[in-house]
């Protein structure tokens, strides 16, 4: 068996390992840096399929950090599988063709990303079945698109409706089924998902909120979709069913490993796991939510970054912590700018003590909601206008105390002129 | 005193001809000021990109568009990356990012291309507006 040498081992090469490397770059030019990506190239942006799928953009269109980032960090790159870890000999194995490498580390990153989630559905073994999260996804599907006319895409989250819009752009009939009473449950109230679902609608999409997908049946040829069937008995004719429903933290080599895992890998402030030495970030952690506060994963890919940043600086010595993160997401699918954060939908609004004032303009297809407790901003939703997102998020995320705040009304557009003049001098001076 | 001098000037300097006429009336797709006045009597200035030296839009850029120039150390937007998800949008502490909907795009200063005094700064009639330096860009 090979053996290779390295000082900072990557597992994975996503926006999670491309951050640490750039972070360990910034203090440590000298030490090797290894890298292993089951994904071939490594380091596109996995938030741009959709323009890939579409065929808006190619490979080389969407790629994050194009294939001499590697080589200028002097990152030796392996396109393999780990499949071993032994945190206390601290060696990964990792097969590479047909060949097994064993690399010796220093100091590890686990940036294994998400895997999709795939429901139990009914069937759905006997035919062809598709997940859209990675670039072999988006590849398989657009080779299978052309024999296809209407897909079934399930679940109404982030992935399900950029899919959707990617696939309206190739023409195909699309039928977009959430189980939750409106589409992007998690982030958005009914009152904004209704008009996102207006606009989605209206782009042909058929959207069938409130079901779910309980059986998909192959009447012709085996493994020809025929239908899929909802929990009411509605039959939706379709040739190809995509699954979408969301990723979950893809820890089992962390967990054979021995390594402490959750609902993702366990990680402190410096994204260090419970071994010494071992880090994890992005999809495959958990994360501190500094609304919620609690841990739990955040599969977004600025947060990837950011955790993905302060595991590099804390790997090369340069003691950094990461400040927490909550759900937050900016959307431009169907041309309906949507910036949501934090609590925007808390569960109890009128009960638990939260302040929430809303602003709709249905002609303008605006809407703005601000949730406040105890005077301090825990989650907002902006649609068709979100310029001042960013002050919102800030305040936010100083919990700096709105109350008595002039311009704190959401119909108004909230700017640095409405903000106490030390916090705006802090602000432009920065 | 808010004229609005800046963003007429901003707006020029990004339009293809270079003529405020011409970039005010004729040009598509519409040439967008990337400084913005923002008043609320008496207080009033001129805002536009900080180019934070450690900055959240590039840290949360999707596609790579929002970068670091590493020889100068601007925060620079790379149009043809862009595919205007507006995440930048989401993170900018200042709101200073805009949104150029014709495009489907973000614009932000570039400092007129680091080409000395950017045209804001230089044709302020009130000395209001400063180009300044912080301590020397290191990557």
């Amino acid at each position: 068996m090979e053996t290779l040498k390295t000082h900072y081992l990557m597992i994975g090469a996503s926006a999670g390992a491309i951050s640490a490397v750039e972070a360990i770059r910034s203090i440590d030019e000298r030490s090797p840096i290894a890298a292993v990506s089951d994904e071939e190239p490594a380091g596109y942006s996995r938030p741009m399929l959709p323009e890939l799928l579409a065929g808006e953009l190619d490979v080389k269109g969407i790629m994050f950090r194009d294939q001499a980032f590697w080589r200028r960090n002097k990152v030796h790159l392996i396109y393999g599988k780990a499949f071993e870890l032994d945190v206390e000999e601290r060696t990964a194995k990792v097969s590479e063709n047909h060949s097994t490498i064993k690399i010796e580390y220093e100091k590890l990153l686990i940036a294994t990303g998400g895997k999709p989630i795939t429901p139990p559905i009914e069937g759905l073994e006997d035919v062809q079945r598709y997940t859209f999260t990675t670039l072999r996804d988006a590849e398989r599907l657009s080779n299978r698109l052309p024999e296809v006319n209407h897909v079934a895409v399930i679940g109404g989250g982030l992935i399900g409706i950029g899919l959707s819009e990617s696939l309206r752009k190739l023409g195909k009939k699309v039928t977009l089924i959430e189980l939750k009473p409106h589409l992007l449950p998690q982030i958005l109230d009914e009152k904004a998902a209704g008009i996102l679902e207006e606009r989605i609608k209206r782009a042909g999409v058929e959207v069938k909120t409130g079901h779910t997908v309980v059986r998909v049946h192959s009447e012709k040829d085996p493994g020809e979709l025929s239908y899929a069937e909802l929990d009411d008995g509605e039959r939706i004719r379709c040739q190809q069913i995509i699954m979408a429903i969301g990723v979950s933290p893809n820890v089992e080599l962390a967990s054979k490993a021995g390594l402490e895992v959750n609902r993702g890998v366990t990680v402190d402030e410096r994204m260090e796991t419970s071994i010494p030495g071992v880090y994890a970030c992005g999809d495959a952690a958990e994360l501190y939510d500094f609304i919620h506060g609690t841990r739990r994963p955040l599969p977004l890919w600025p947060i990837a970054r950011w955790t993905g940043k302060t595991a590099g600086y804390n790997m090369a010595g340069l003691p950094r912590e990461f400040q927490g993160a909550t759900s937050m997401s900016a959307l431009k699918y169907f041309g309906v700018p949507i910036v949501t954060v934090g609590l925007a939908n808390p569960v109890n609004q009128n009960h638990d003590g939260y302040d929430v004032k809303t602003y709709l303009d249905p002609t303008r297809k605006v809407y703005r909601k601000i949730v406040v407790k105890d005077g301090r901003i825990v989650g907002f939703t902006l649609l068709g206008e979100i310029g001042d997102a960013g002050v919102i998020y800030h305040l936010m995320r100083s919990r700096f105390n709105v109350r008595g705040l002039r311009g704190m009304a959401p119909a108004l557009n909230l700017s640095l002129t409405h903000l106490p003049k030390r916090v705006r001098r802090d602000l432009l001076w920065r | 005193m808010g004229c609005g001098l800046c963003e007429v000037y901003c707006l020029t300097q990004h339009s293809r001809s270079r003529d405020i006429l011409k970039a005010y009336k004729r040009e598509r797709p519409k040439p967008l000021s990337r400084v913005r006045r923002e008043v609320a009597h008496p207080l009033s200035f001129a805002l536009q990109c900080r180019h934070c030296a450690e900055a959240p839009c590039v840290d949360a850029c999707l596609t790579g568009a929002m970068h670091i120039d590493e020889k100068t150390g601007a925060v620079i937007h790379d149009p043809d990356r862009c595919m205007g998800c507006w995440t930048c949008i989401m993170v900018c502490p200042t709101g200073a990012l805009n949104m150029d909907l014709e495009n489907r795009i973000v614009a932000k200063c570039d400092l007129c291309g680091l080409s000395g005094e950017p045209a804001c700064v230089a044709n302020c009639p009130n000395g209001a507006l400063e180009y300044r330096e912080d301590p020397p860009w290191k990557p």
